[in-house]
């Protein structure tokens, strides 16, 4: 066989099996299953898409219940410490409680409206005397009722 | 019309419309319709398999769908679809390349219809398709893309260019160094028999 009939015969191979390729034809029903692919990756694509915003909304709710959280308590605080220094603490002394504000209601010196009369024995109410070291109480001390009262002895000579 | 009217014109006209959901699916099903087989083809000339290039197929139309936003600056939908389906094709190819192509060209030997095949075709055997087609695969990589790509017939030499990004004059070098290298291979295979 002459070489150039080898190269003819060469060239006929590469083209037929070439050729194989040109004429390919593809399964029945391509198109179908492509449609049904790409429309089952799109529904597929879709469901993924709704679960990555709900992880995403789930993840960012917690962020925002604990930023909320935090301000709330920053909010207390600034608010507490803001009350604190607008109040006006009243000078050391005579506590005068402004009638109807509510505050010093124990501590408030309440002023009487007329001068307090003198009592007659210029004695207060009940009057302790000291004696030897021990606290005694008169007899005609006024006391309330249901108080015993033990009898007051002398001291032991020695 | 002034030309700042036809300016605004043509400024109008470029302009990308946004496309609603229907209008991608209405351009989706065109270009299956019109590129399925091409893509099947080019798939198949890498893979040797036919349920590996139809899946290819399906891939690249997914990356369609997922890039649709590109649809409208792609120029050449033939050379972008193509240009895809090769290079997925050569991914799955690296992947799977244990797997015997042999039985699938006799099985396209087989089912292919007569009356697209030549009388020269019938002499040669499926055994003889597998080793033209070995040889192929050791070729340089450049000349083995240009080569298969010529087979196809719906390709033009200016297409294949686009699509291996380079000249025309190029590509029918690649095809003529591949062709002459496989001719050389094949007169060493049979005289070495």
């Amino acid at each position: 066989m002459s070489t150039h009939q080898n190269s003819a015969n060469t060239d006929k191979r590469i083209d037929a099996t070439l050729r194989l390729f040109a004429h390919a034809q593809p399964p029945a029903n391509l198109e179908q299953r492509i449609h049904a692919r790409l429309h089952r990756e799109t529904a597929h694509a879709h469901a993924n898409l709704v679960n990555r915003l709900g992880n995403f909304f789930f993840a960012q709710r917690m962020i925002f219940a604990s930023a909320a959280a935090a301000l709330a308590c920053c909010a207390i605080v600034i608010g507490s410490v803001q009350h604190s220094r607008q109040r006006s603490f009243p000078a050391t002394g005579i506590h005068v409680s402004s009638p109807g504000s509510g505050l010093g209601a124990a501590s408030g010196t309440h002023i009487a409206p007329q001068p307090v009369p003198v009592p007659e024995n210029a004695h207060s109410r009940s009057e302790r005397k000291a004696t030897g070291g021990r606290a005694t109480i008169s007899r005609d001390t006024h006391k309330p009722k249901g108080v015993a009262v033990p009898e007051a002895t002398q001291p032991e000579k020695p | 019309m002034s030309s700042f009217e036809a300016q605004v014109g043509d400024w109008f006209y470029t302009q990308p419309v946004l496309k609603t959901r229907e209008d991608v699916s209405e351009i989706i099903t065109a270009l299956v319709a019109e590129y399925s087989t091409t893509l099947y083809r080019v798939a198949y000339s890498v893979t040797r398999n036919s349920a590996e290039a139809e899946d290819i197929v399906q891939e690249t139309f997914l990356r369609v769908l997922k890039h649709q936003g590109k649809l409208d600056e792609i120029r050449d939908a033939r050379v972008w679809l193509v240009r895809i389906a090769w290079n997925l094709s050569l991914d799955r190819k690296r992947r799977s390349k244990a797997r015997p192509e042999t039985e699938d060209i006799a099985d396209l030997v087989r089912t292919l219809p007569s009356g697209e095949r030549r009388a020269d075709d019938e002499v040669i055997s499926s055994q003889e398709h597998a080793r033209v087609l070995a040889l192929i695969d050791q070729l340089p990589a450049k000349e083995r893309q240009a080569l298969l790509l010529s087979a196809l017939e719906e390709l033009s030499t200016a297409e294949i260019a686009s699509i291996c990004s380079t000249t025309e004059s190029s590509i029918r070098s690649r095809i003529f160094r591949a062709r002459r290298e496989l001719a050389e291979l094949l007169t060493k295979q049979r005289s070495s028999r």
